[in-house]
């Protein structure tokens, strides 16, 4: 029997070390396993990422916080061009704070602002206007082109959703930078 | 009227349930219900007979686990895994949940440590071997020790370099009867060295003096080998271990009485994936001996063998069958039984 285990072990260290990770199973599949990493993190699909501004409550507050880079009115906004509508405003706020209106700052601080911090697992709330008779397409590359400038190493899509304007609509767009 | 009035107790017990109830968790709820219609014939040689059809809930469970990062790439994670039994409701203790691997631990690019109750690293370095695991007249344990659960277990997991992976666990004994090991931090722990590589995995693994749950059903030392190979639809596996008396081994302390335990056991495993079908086969075979005293009580064999079926209804989703017959012989009294058992069952995984 020892001369097995010797064997046996001599071939398991003796194999080259060019592994790849395995892929993701069930998560019940996935728990009777000794890869606690592959379980926990690298499969996991844990809802730790905001969706939905409105329904984040105490429990994860404190946890992700998002740049919201555009002015809050209550009056109706002016709809503008993709070209125009740029950056307006800036702050960083908890989430369930988004209806609360910020402080607006210029252009050019904001963009200096941005520019000096790294955005890395930064999550940012957007929005660009369109009308129905233009289609959203304007609005989408304003959206990219933002999203371009604020993420440069690349971003996933948290979120998009849509809030009447006097004469059009706005499309909001949340988002995370890579990490 | 009596309505009337208790309306507003009900409106005020429900909302402060409703008002913590908002909100994400950082968890995620999954299980999977798995039953079995089984019938299980096990003939005793000259002498009785039985017969019987049940209803068995196969390990089914229910448990939630997730993860919080603490900093950047430094989680605190857990798990709290209960069974739940589908056939009757509860365990024969009157247990609707019964505990499973439960846990708090920390993970991060240095690896993985973690309390609670857990299968030790020698059970779960058998990985997906086993092909009727959980099944009655299926699983491994009916034939070879080292399937445990522990409590008060710590544990570390290295991260997975190059494929090599190893685990080391502590099982505390909790027991400060001076007559008994079982005080010490490193008095019983289980430990292994795995490798996985595209189809093949590989693993050997160590039970030192730990109270096995099946076989032995005591503390015993167990050394396991375990391997799989998958080409294409065909997927081989092997079990293959001994185990010996542990350090506390039927009441031992020190070898001070002369009892002793010894069981040279092993399974095979073939499948066969063909659409949505999957053919299993599994055989196995353990020798055990066990003396008290010096003087010989037990030298049995056991040979299993089962013959099952899969078919996948979804990816998440299957109906299965399966046949096994497993003869014990005691070569003391130079009996044996032949246990038979037909099943036909449903798994679904959420």
């Amino acid at each position: 029997m020892k001369s097995v285990f010797i064997l046996f072990f001599g071939v398991l260290v003796s194999l080259n070390t060019f592994a790849k990770d395995d892929d993701c199973g069930e998560s019940v599949d996935m728990a009777d396993s000794l890869d606690f990493q592959q379980l926990h993190i690298d499969c996991a699909d844990d809802p730790v990422t905001i969706y939905d501004p409105d329904s984040v409550g105490g429990f994860l507050s404190g946890k992700k916080k998002a740049v919201t880079v555009y002015e809050e009115t209550k009056s109706a906004p002016v709809i503008k061009s993709a070209d125009e509508t740029k950056i307006q405003t800036m702050s960083v706020f908890d989430m369930t704070d988004t209806i609360t209106s910020t402080p607006v700052k210029s252009k050019t601080d904001i963009e200096r602002e941005i520019a000096s911090q790294d955005n890395a697992g930064v999550v940012f709330n957007i929005r660009e206007s369109f009308t129905i008779t233009g289609g959203p397409q304007s609005a989408l590359n304003g959206l990219f082109v933002q999203m371009a400038q604020y993420c440069p190493v690349g971003w996933s899509k948290l979120k998009e959703w849509v809030e009447p304007a006097q004469a059009g609509y706005y499309l909001h767009y949340q988002f995370q930078c890579a990490k | 009227m009596m309505k009337k009035a208790l309306l507003p107790l009900a409106i005020a017990a429900v909302m402060p349930m409703s008002a913590m109830a908002v909100g994400p968790i950082d968890g995620k709820i999954y299980g999977k219900a798995n039953v079995t219609i089984v019938n299980d014939d096990t003939d005793s040689s000259g002498s009785s007979s039985a017969d019987e059809w049940s209803l068995n809930s196969n390990a089914s469970r229910v448990g939630i686990k997730g993860k919080a990062e603490l900093s950047d790439g430094f989680y605190a994670i857990y798990k709290a895994e209960y069974e739940i039994f589908i056939d009757d409701g509860q365990k024969a203790s009157n247990q609707t949940f019964s505990q499973r691997n439960i846990y708090v631990g920390l993970s991060g690019s240095y690896g993985t440590v973690f309390a609670g109750k857990h299968d030790t690293v020698l059970k779960l370095s058998q990985a997906k071997v086993d092909l009727f695991n959980d099944l009655e007249g299926g699983d491994v344990k009916n034939w070879m020790s080292g399937e445990t659960r522990a409590n008060n277990v710590i544990n570390y997991t290295t991260p997975t370099i190059s494929g090599f992976s190893a685990s080391f666990m502590t099982v505390l004994g909790e027991n400060n009867d001076s007559t008994k090991d079982q005080d010490g931090l490193l008095d019983s722990y289980s430990m292994g060295v795995s490798f996985k590589q595209d189809d093949l995995y590989l693993a050997i693994a160590r039970d030192e003096n730990i109270d096995s749950g099946s076989g032995a059903n005591d503390f015993v030392d167990i050394t396991r080998l375990v391997a799989s190979y998958s080409m294409g639809d065909f997927t081989v596996g092997a079990i293959l271990q001994t185990a010996e008396d542990g350090d506390n081994f039927s009441g031992n302390v020190d070898n001070t009485t002369n009892d002793s335990y010894d069981e040279d056991s092993y399974t095979l495993s073939l499948s066969y994936k063909v659409g949505s079908w999957k053919y299993k086969f599994q055989y196995g075979e353990s020798e055990t001996e066990v003396k008290a005293s010096g003087t010989k009580t037990t030298d049995e064999e056991v040979e299993a063998m089962i013959l099952g079926v899969d078919y996948k209804l979804a990816k998440n989703t299957k109906v299965y069958g399966y046949y096994s017959v497993i003869e014990t012989d005691n070569n003391l009294t130079n009996t044996s039984v032949d246990d038979t058992v037909f099943g036909v069952g449903m798994e679904h995984k959420f």
